[in-house]
């Protein structure tokens, strides 16, 4: 499974960083970054998926995904009222990551450089790779807990971009098979959508 | 910041412009591999800060918070979506 490869080669670079240091590599990694948006934005551009999409697009389709993203900013938001260490854009900047862990984390530690200075950064980043870590697995293991409390579309929103691959199984159980059209349509805008809100909050 | 927009959105535009070129769909691959690489460089950036290594259990409290609560906020919101939106009131099931 990718996500656990993801996992190691991460954990790898962390026992490498403790025993041998930065190398100095990290200096480079924002134009390594580029090259990854650049590539993000070709697939999105060239989908596939785009057209059967579509197609099948009734416009109130819409409210979910939007129910999403704003679902998650204003209670992120709400965290930040409440802790000291870290500001509203710092948890906003978590929170929009709606489980897309990899590229959130990434883009986090890039971009908070320049206003949180490498150390927070970094410390943020991490956060964020567990934050959205944490919100695929609960996606999959909470699912029915959701559905319980919060409907059909309820384990859809709380798996935010997961719900398009590895949430989609647990979202099919719990909710129902004719969900998943709507868990596809909500992952892939959710997807399209980070990208441009993450950096919104660095 | 305005940066990384600007190259996705040039992303965007070169890959609908070439949608048609079966080959360009092995980016999702070259993806992968980028995030791979990405991802080591992060974990050696992580690995070698001593706060982040010693402070772990406190950044997995704070990152589990966010989680559930960001889940939480989701999940509330699509379900007033649902209710005020979705939910047939009388008899069968209208289209998603």
């Amino acid at each position: 499974m990718s996500s656990v490869l993801v996992l190691v080669v991460f954990l790898l670079g962390c026992l490498a960083g403790h025993y041998w240091g930065d190398g100095g590599v990290g200096d480079s990694s924002i134009y390594i970054l580029y090259a990854l948006m650049f590539q993000v934005g070709i697939s999105i551009g060239c989908s596939d998926n785009l057209r059967q999409i579509v197609r099948l697009f009734r416009p109130r389709m819409l409210l979910i995904p939007l129910s999403t993203i704003l679902g998650s900013l204003l209670f992120s938001a709400l965290v930040s009222f409440c802790i000291a260490e870290w500001g509203l854009m710092d948890c906003l900047a978590v929170g929009s990551g709606m489980g897309y862990y990899s590229l959130s984390s990434i883009l986090i530690a890039e971009l908070k450089a320049d206003t949180l200075g490498e150390q927070l950064a970094t410390q943020l980043a991490t956060i964020a790779l567990l934050a959205n870590i944490l919100r695929e697995l609960a996606a999959v293991t909470l699912a029915p807990l959701f559905r319980r409390l919060f409907g059909p579309f309820g384990p859809i929103g709380a798996a935010g971009v997961t719900s398009i691959d590895v949430a989609l199984p647990s979202i099919a159980r719990v909710s129902g098979r004719e969900m998943i059209p709507v868990a596809l349509f909500h992952g892939f805008l959710i997807d399209l959508s980070v990208p441009f809100l993450v950096p919104l909050f660095c | 910041m305005l940066t990384i927009v600007l190259i996705t959105l040039l992303g965007i535009a070169l890959g609908y412009v070439l949608r048609r070129h079966r080959w360009l769909q092995r980016v999702e691959m070259t993806i992968m591999l980028t995030i791979f690489v990405m991802l080591f460089v992060l974990g050696l950036t992580v690995g070698g800060n001593e706060y982040v290594v010693e402070n772990l259990p406190s950044l997995g409290g704070l990152a589990a918070l966010i989680a559930l609560v960001a889940m939480t906020g989701s999940a509330v919101l699509v379900s007033l979506v649902y209710h005020f939106f979705f939910k047939e009131r009388g008899g069968g099931r209208g289209d998603e």
